[in-house]
């Protein structure tokens, strides 16, 4: 939308450098332009375009969900497959995840299904801050309730979520505080409950300040 | 998809390559009566053996997306180290230690270009197939360097339980691959980076690190290949290993790994390399000529990659 908004996901996330600005996480600084650094400090990232991005849609379920997770569950370079099939059992069985078994490759699942093992790789790698950039695009009705559900038990569980969206109704349902960007930067800062769409649109198309 | 055109697809991704080498030894059976003897197979596979190691490390880096062109010239340089340290009377250890140590150093050098240079494999490769090539050549002045030790050529002449020594040295490097593939962190973040790299790299992997030890491996079993090419031909050639690269390939490719990355196997690779010497031996056995055979061969790798696409899933 050239608001800056996925530009400031990917940064936050460590995918892409920033020319200023610091990252903080719980008052630590995170080193910048560093996924490796990112995920270190709690930061999980659902990309905007999962394909691209997120997945690697010739692994599997499980593989997916363990790719920024082997690190714990390897001993001395070793994967520990017992372990990993565990733990990714036990996402798949907790967000409902819809795969017939773990070893099942994620290219043949669906859009919504696909986005929820994304965010168990972030669950199982302990993510304190979820940076979700269009978390529910090309996604169907079902899954996009399921998905805000998982979302309300993040938050209810003391994570931190960051989501970017066009959907204003989802904006204005999902959130706490609303910050409307413009221009690449930060119009305002809207507290959602007083919030209303035409508020966010007046900022959003800098009609009003 | 209909139920049964998913199976038919999936078998044929999985036993394709089997079946194909099955029915390829078939025809020969029935087309000659010297294929099918012990003899002869063991002569395929000690045919085999330099050609399957040099497509371990082929394997490695086709799977993380990549390339190797340089494996053939590598090939010949660790040869000409290890013969020139073997002439200079440094000790079989330590010249066979300074010729793997060279394969992979050169290998590594390789990935540096491609990981941290940003350079096309294609290019950097081809750049190196040429680099290393050249110091073969000017190492030895363009000429052989042979006559080694019994003891060194034990290492491809010897055997055990009748078995020749390059067949045991091929199942042993495949099996010690084969598990770093399928059960290490670095095996899985190979797979990662040829199936996506930027989803692994921003998962917290370090891929241009990981990028670049691939082609170190195929710079080691390049070096591997030299040491059993040069104990069997008790000599170094600088000009050993031409085209070795376009073998390599084809046997990666006709294993069923898929060029564009992130999928194959090494059992595949074995039975790809041993597609490719039967086929020669085959076509040997009856008489075929050697510009004909070069001809067919083309053929063959031609048909596999075309099979490949055709029974593979599409991709989004």
């Amino acid at each position: 939308m050239g608001a800056g908004r996925t530009e400031l996901a990917r940064i936050i996330a460590g995918a892409d450098r920033s020319s200023t600005g610091r990252v903080l996480v719980e008052s630590r600084r995170v080193p910048p332009n560093s996924p490796r650094h990112a995920i270190r400090a709690g930061i999980g990232f659902l990309p905007e375009d999962r394909k691209r991005d997120g997945l690697v849609l010739t692994l599997s379920v499980g593989e997916n969900i363990g790719l920024p997770n082997l690190t714990r569950w390897s001993r001395g370079g070793i994967v520990a497959r017992g372990a990993e099939r565990e733990e990714a059992e036990r996402w798949v069985s907790e967000l409902h995840i819809k795969t017939p078994h773990v070893a099942e490759r994620v290219v043949r699942l669906s859009g919504g299904t696909q986005q929820k093992v994304v965010l168990a790789r972030w669950l199982a790698a302990r993510a304190k801050l979820l940076v979700m950039d269009e978390p529910t695009r090309g996604i169907d009705v079902g899954a996009k309730a399921e998905i805000y559900e998982l979302m309300n038990q993040l938050t209810d569980r003391g994570a931190g979520i960051l989501m970017i969206s066009s959907d204003l109704p989802e904006v204005l349902g999902m959130s706490d505080r609303i910050y409307v960007m413009r221009g690449g930067r930060i119009e305002a800062e809207l507290d959602a409950r007083g919030a209303t769409e035409e508020r966010v649109l007046q900022v959003a198309l800098g009609l009003a300040s | 998809m209909s139920g049964w055109v998913r199976w038919f697809r999936g078998a044929g991704r999985r036993f394709g390559t089997v079946a194909g080498l099955m029915v390829l030894c078939a025809i020969l059976w029935t087309l000659t009566p010297h294929f099918l003897t012990v003899g002869n197979a063991l002569n395929v596979m000690e045919q085999t053996s330099i050609n399957a190691i040099v497509a371990v490390g082929m394997t490695y880096v086709i799977i993380s997306g990549g390339i190797d062109l340089s494996v053939g010239s590598l090939l010949a340089f660790s040869g000409i180290v290890l013969a020139e340290g073997l002439k200079a009377g440094w000790g079989t250890p330590l010249a066979i230690a300074a010729a793997l140590f060279v394969g992979a150093v050169t290998g590594v050098a390789n990935g540096a270009g491609i990981a941290f240079g940003r350079l096309p494999p294609f290019i950097m490769t081809l750049g190196m197939m040429s680099v290393a090539r050249g110091a073969a050549l000017l190492v030895t002045d363009g000429r052989p360097v042979s006559g080694f030790s019994p003891g060194f050529r034990s290492l491809a002449t010897g055997q055990a339980l009748g078995v020749p020594s390059p067949i045991i040295f091929t199942l042993a490097m495949y099996a010690g691959a084969h598990l770093v593939l399928s059960r290490t962190r670095f095996g899985r973040y190979v797979y990662g980076i040829g199936g996506n790299e930027e989803a692994t790299r921003l998962s917290g992997v370090a891929v241009r690190f990981h990028k670049t030890m691939v082609y170190g491996v195929s710079g080691l079993a390049s070096a591997v290949a030299a040491l059993l090419l040069t104990a069997r031909l008790n000599t170094a050639q600088p000009i050993a290993g031409i085209n070795y690269e376009l073998d390599a390939i084809a046997a990666t490719v006709i294993g069923g790994t898929s060029l564009s990355g992130g999928e194959g196997s090494l059992g595949g690779t074995l039975v790809g390399a041993l597609t490719m010497g039967v086929l020669r031996n085959g076509l040997n056995l009856l008489g075929v000529s050697s510009f004909l055979q070069q001809l067919v061969i083309g053929v063959v790798i031609i048909g596999a990659v075309l099979t490949d696409a055709l029974f593979k899933e599409k991709r989004p």
